[in-house]
C-alpha cells in the first residue's frame, strides 16, 4: 500500500481497491476526482488533503 | 542507512534507528519547523492563546508562500480562482500549519523515547502522525532538490563527491522509512 492509498482509505473510508485505483489515476494522469459534494464539504476535504500533504484543489463542475 | 520497522502485537510499530539516523531526523524536522516559523513571523496571526488564532482578529496571509517548499506544503485550494484561493488561505493556513507542527511534535516526542538498543515503539494511534510528518518532510526536501520521477537515475549519476549527495541520500532514506511504515498499515 502506498501513502496516497493509505490517505484515501483513512480519510474517505474507501475500499482498498477504490483507493488504489484513485492512487493510480493520480500517478498516471497527474490528477483524479476523489470527492464530490457541496462547496462547504469540498473545502473540508481539500483542507484534510492538504493536512496529509496531498495537493488537492477544488473545482466547480461546469 | 538501514533500519528495521516492524508491526507489533496490538498495532504499535517498532522502529530501530541508529543514533545517527535519529539525529538526522531531528535536525531535518528542526529545519522544517524553522521554515514554518519564518512564514508565521512574516505574516503574524493574532492569537488569543498560543496556537489559537483570534476568531475576530486580523486574518492570516492570503498569498501562496514564495518559498517553493512551503508553497508545496501550503498549496492553493483553488486552481483557477485567485480570489477564492486567497480567501480560503486567509482562514485555513494557520490551522493547516498548526496541524503539521502537531504531527512533527508527536514524531519528535517519540524519538526521545528511543531505548539504548535504538528501538522505539510508535503506538498505533500515533502512526498516522508519523506518516504525515515524514511525508511533509519528504515533500519539502523533494521540492528543494527539485526531485522528479527519474530521481533514482539522477542520484545514480551524481559524482561521489557531489555536494548534493547527502540530501539526496536523506530523501531516499525518508522515502524508504515512510514506505516501510505505511506497509505496516494494512
Amino acid at each position: 500500500m502506498s501513502y496516497v492509498t493509505f490517505v484515501f482509505q483513512t480519510y474517505f473510508g474507501y475500499s482498498k481497491e477504490h483507493a488504489t485505483k484513485l492512487m493510480l489515476d493520480v500517478h498516471h494522469a497527474g490528477r483524479a476526482v476523489v470527492s464530490n459534494g457541496s462547496r462547504e464539504e469540498m473545502e473540508r476535504d481539500v483542507s484534510a488533503m492538504h493536512g496529509y500533504g496531498l495537493w488537492a484543489t477544488l473545482q466547480q463542475d461546469k | 542507512m538501514t533500519g528495521k520497522i516492524k508491526r507489533e502485537r496490538g498495532g504499535s510499530v517498532g522502529i530501530t534507528l541508529t543514533p545517527g539516523e535519529a539525529e538526522v531526523i531531528r535536525r531535518a524536522f528542526g529545519d522544517l519547523l524553522e521554515l514554518f516559523d519564518s512564514h508565521a513571523a512574516a505574516r503574524p496571526v493574532e492569537e488569543i492563546a498560543p496556537g489559537v488564532p483570534d476568531p475576530f482578529g486580523s486574518p492570516g496571509s492570503d498569498a501562496l508562500p514564495e518559498d517553493p517548499a512551503l508553497a508545496r506544503l501550503l498549496p492553493d485550494a483553488y486552481r483557477d480562482d485567485p480570489a477564492a484561493a486567497a480567501e480560503y488561505r486567509r482562514f485555513t493556513e494557520h490551522d493547516l500549519m498548526a496541524g503539521k507542527r502537531a504531527n512533527i511534535a508527536v514524531l519528535l516526542a517519540g524519538l526521545d523515547e528511543i531505548g539504548p538498543d535504538g528501538k522505539l515503539h510508535v503506538p498505533a494511534a500515533q502512526v498516522p502522525a508519523w506518516l504525515v510528518a515524514l511525508n511533509d518532510l519528504r515533500l519539502a526536501l523533494g521540492t528543494r532538490l527539485e526531485i522528479e520521477e527519474d530521481y533514482e537515475a539522477v542520484i545514480a549519476a551524481l559524482a561521489r563527491d557531489d555536494p548534493r549527495l547527502p540530501a539526496y541520500a536523506l530523501y531516499e532514506w525518508l522515502t524508504w522509512l515512510q514506505d516501510s511504515l505505511v506497509r505496516t498499515q494494512r
